[in-house]
C-alpha cells in the first residue's frame, strides 16, 4: 500500500501542480474577460447618461432662447410629452417669482456661472432639479432619473445583469440597476467603475460595481483541464511502467542466461572431479599391471587383481556419466505437445529479442505464405529453438557491415508439415562445417559452448520434426524448422 | 638397494580405488608406500623422521591438501610434497615460499613415478 503510494506520489504531485497552475491561469483569463466586459458596459452606461445630461442643458438653453413672457405658445408645457424624463417645467419671468423661494439661490448661482446648475436634489426619490437663470425668463426642469436612462440602448439587461449601477450625489444615491453586487459572499473579486457624468451642470457620479463570486469561475474548463492532465500523466506513467517492466524482463532473461552458464560451469567442474577419480585408478592399475608384466617373473595374481580393479573403475566412470545424463534429462522428455500457431510463437520470440535487434540495427521481417495453420509442438521448447536460431543469426550478422545485414523469416506449410525458415545475410556456413553443425560441443565461435544448435536439433527431433541447415546463394545461411501439422498428427496417432 | 633403506612414500587420498591403485603402482617401482584414508589420521600418525615423499590429493573432504601442506611446513616437516590436482591447477606457494610439485591426475603415472624416484633419491 505504502509502496504503491510512494510510486504514484510524484505523479499525483505533478498532476496537482498542473491542475492548480492551469486552474489559476484559466481563472485569471476568465476574470480578465469578465473585467473587460464589465468596463465596456460601464463606459457605455456612462456615455449614455452623459448624453442625456447634455440634452437637458440643450433643452434649457433652447427654452431660454425662445422663451419670454410675451410668448403665448408656452413651449415648455409640451416638453414632458416629448421628453418623458422631464417631469415638470417651472419658469420665472423677470418680474415674477418662483413657486418656491428656495430656488432663488440656485438661480443666482446659475447666473453667476453662466450655465445651468443642479437645484433641489432628491436622488432617493429618483429626481433632481436643473435650474438655468436667464433673461427674460429663468427655467427649472424637474428630471426623473429612471426615465432619463435610455433603456433601449442600455448595454445590460437590468433584470438579470449582475452589475449594480447607481447614480450618486453626495450621500444620496439612486439605484439605476440592482445587480447582484454585495449579495454574494465576501470572498471573490470586486470590479469597480466610478466616473462623474461628462456634463458640467449635472456632476452626478456613475458608480458601477460587480462582484465575481467563486461560482462564476470557469469550473467546467478547470475540471476538463485537470482531467486532461490526469489522462496525459496516467498515459505517461503507464508507458514508463511498461518500459520498466520490459527492461526488467530483459534483465531477468540475461540473468537466466548467466545462471544457466554458471550452472553449466559448476556441472562441468563436478563432472571432471567425479570422472578424475576412476580414471586415475584405471590408469594407475593398468600402468602397475604393465610394469609387473615386464618383470622376469611376473606376479600374475597381482596383475589380475589390478586389471579387475581397472575394469571396475572404468565401470564406475561409465556410471558417473549415466547418472549425470539422467539428472539433466527432463522427466517429461520433450515436454507436452500442443497445437501451436507457428506465426504467433515466432512473433513472440521476435518481440523478446526486439531490443537486441534494434541495438544491432537489424529489422527482421516475417513473410507468411499460405493460410494460417497450427503445428504440434512443445511451446517452451519451440520458443527456445526459435530464440536460439535468432541469436545464432544475430551473431552471424555481427560479422558483416551494417548495410548488408538482413534477416528474413518465412512461414509456410505443406500437406503434412509446417515450416519456419530463417535466412540471414551473414557469412554463411563453410562446407567443412555443415556436416558437423548440429554436433554437441562443436563450435566455430570463440568462447562458444557449441551446445545451442545441438540443443535445437534435439528439441525439434523430440517434437517429431526436423531442423536442417544449408548455405544460401550467394551468401548467408538458411535454417529450416519442420514440424508436423497439428490436425494431421492428431489423425495419425 | 635394501628394502629397509628405500624411501617411504606417504599417500593421502580419500578415494579408496585411487589410493589402492596408486599404492600398487608405487610398489611396482620398488618404493615403500604407506596409505592414509584421510588427512587427519595422516597428520596424527605419520613418522616425521622417515625419509621419503608425501603425496597429497588437493581435493579432500574436511581438510584440503594445501591446508595439510601448510600444517606440515608449519611443523617443520621438510619432506618433498607432490600435490595431485584434478585439473591443471597452478601450485600455490606454501608459507616458506616453496611451490610444491603439482601433478595433474589421470595424466599418466610414468611422470609421477619419475618424480617419486627423483624426490626419494635426494
Amino acid at each position: 500500500m505504502t509502496t504503491t503510494l510512494k510510486r504514484f506520489l510524484p505523479w499525483i504531485a505533478a498532476w496537482l501542480i498542473a491542475t492548480v497552475a492551469g486552474g489559476v491561469l484559466l481563472a485569471r483569463a476568465e476574470l480578465a474577460t469578465l473585467r473587460e466586459a464589465f468596463e465596456t458596459d460601464a463606459r457605455i452606461a456612462h456615455r449614455l447618461l452623459s448624453q442625456r445630461a447634455v440634452q437637458h442643458d440643450a433643452v434649457l438653453a433652447t427654452l431660454a432662447l425662445l422663451g419670454g413672457p410675451d410668448i403665448q405658445s408656452r413651449p415648455e408645457a409640451r416638453l414632458p410629452s416629448v421628453y418623458p424624463q422631464i417631469l415638470s417645467v417651472q419658469r420665472r419671468d423677470r418680474d415674477g417669482q418662483w413657486a418656491e423661494r428656495r430656488v432663488n439661490p440656485f438661480e443666482a448661482q446659475s447666473r453667476q456661472l453662466r450655465r445651468a446648475v443642479l437645484g433641489q436634489i432628491d436622488l432617493d426619490q429618483g429626481r433632481f432639479d436643473l435650474v438655468l437663470g436667464a433673461d427674460p425668463t429663468s427655467y427649472l426642469l424637474t428630471i426623473d432619473v429612471r426615465t432619463m436612462v435610455p433603456w433601449s440602448e442600455w448595454p445590460m439587461d437590468p433584470a438579470t445583469s449582475p452589475v449594480r449601477v447607481t447614480l450618486n450625489h453626495g450621500d444620496q444615491h439612486f439605484v439605476v440597476q440592482v445587480g447582484r453586487a454585495g449579495t454574494s459572499s465576501a470572498a471573490g473579486w470586486p470590479f469597480d467603475f466610478h466616473k462623474t457624468l461628462a456634463d458640467e451642470s449635472q456632476p452626478l457620479d456613475l458608480v458601477a460595481r460587480r462582484d465575481i463570486g467563486w461560482a462564476e469561475l470557469p469550473w467546467a474548463w478547470m475540471v476538463a483541464w485537470s482531467l486532461l492532465w490526469a489522462a496525459v500523466l496516467a498515459g505517461a506513467q503507464a508507458l514508463l511502467r511498461q518500459r520498466q517492466e520490459r527492461q526488467r524482463a530483459e534483465e531477468l532473461l540475461r540473468l537466466g542466461q548467466v545462471t544457466r552458464l554458471n550452472t553449466l560451469g559448476e556441472l562441468a567442474a563436478g563432472m571432471a572431479h567425479e570422472l578424475n577419480q576412476p580414471l586415475t585408478a584405471v590408469l594407475a592399475n593398468t600402468q602397475a599391471a604393465s610394469r609387473l608384466l615386464a618383470e622376469d617373473t611376473p606376479d600374475l595374481e597381482t596383475v589380475r587383481l589390478a586389471m579387475t580393479q581397472a575394469v571396475a573403475q572404468a565401470r564406475r566412470a561409465s556410471d558417473v556419466l549415466g547418472r549425470l545424463r539422467r539428472s539433466v534429462e527432463r522427466p517429461d522428455a520433450g515436454g507436452e505437445l500442443e497445437s501451436i500457431n507457428l506465426l504467433d510463437i515466432t512473433r513472440k520470440a521476435l518481440y523478446l529479442l526486439e531490443p537486441t535487434f534494434k541495438q544491432h540495427h537489424l529489422a527482421p521481417d516475417i513473410t507468411m505464405t499460405g493460410p494460417a495453420f497450427k503445428v504440434l509442438a512443445d511451446p517452451i521448447g519451440l520458443e527456445q529453438v526459435i530464440h536460439n536460431l535468432l541469436m545464432n543469426a544475430l551473431q552471424a550478422l555481427e560479422q558483416v557491415p551494417l548495410q548488408e545485414r538482413s534477416l528474413h523469416l518465412t512461414i509456410g506449410s505443406t500437406d503434412t508439415l509446417g515450416t519456419l525458415t530463417l535466412q540471414d545475410s551473414g557469412p554463411g556456413i563453410a562446407a567443412h562445417v555443415l556436416p558437423r553443425i548440429f554436433e554437441p560441443f562443436f563450435t566455430t565461435r570463440e568462447g562458444g559452448l557449441g551446445l545451442g544448435l545441438s540443443l535445437c536439433e534435439t528439441l525439434v527431433s523430440n517434437m517429431g520434426g526436423t531442423l536442417t541447415a544449408r548455405q544460401h546463394s550467394p551468401r548467408g545461411a538458411v535454417f529450416e524448422v519442420r514440424l508436423p501439422l497439428a490436425l494431421l498428427s492428431g489423425r495419425a496417432s | 638397494m635394501s628394502v629397509q633403506l628405500s624411501p617411504l612414500i606417504h599417500l593421502v587420498d580419500d578415494d579408496e580405488a585411487v589410493r589402492q591403485s596408486l599404492a600398487l603402482l608405487i610398489s611396482t617401482v620398488g618404493l615403500r608406500v604407506q596409505t592414509w584414508a584421510n588427512p587427519q589420521s595422516f597428520l596424527a600418525g605419520f613418522d616425521r623422521q622417515s625419509i621419503g615423499v608425501i603425496v597429497l590429493d588437493v581435493r579432500m573432504p574436511g581438510i584440503g591438501g594445501l591446508t595439510v601442506l601448510d600444517t606440515l611446513r608449519a611443523q617443520g616437516v621438510e619432506q618433498p610434497v607432490i600435490m595431485l590436482t584434478g585439473h591443471g591447477t597452478v601450485g600455490l606457494p606454501d608459507r616458506q615460499g616453496h611451490t610444491p610439485l603439482m601433478l595433474a591426475k589421470a595424466r599418466g603415472y610414468g611422470e609421477m613415478v619419475q618424480m617419486l624416484e627423483k624426490a626419494g633419491a635426494k
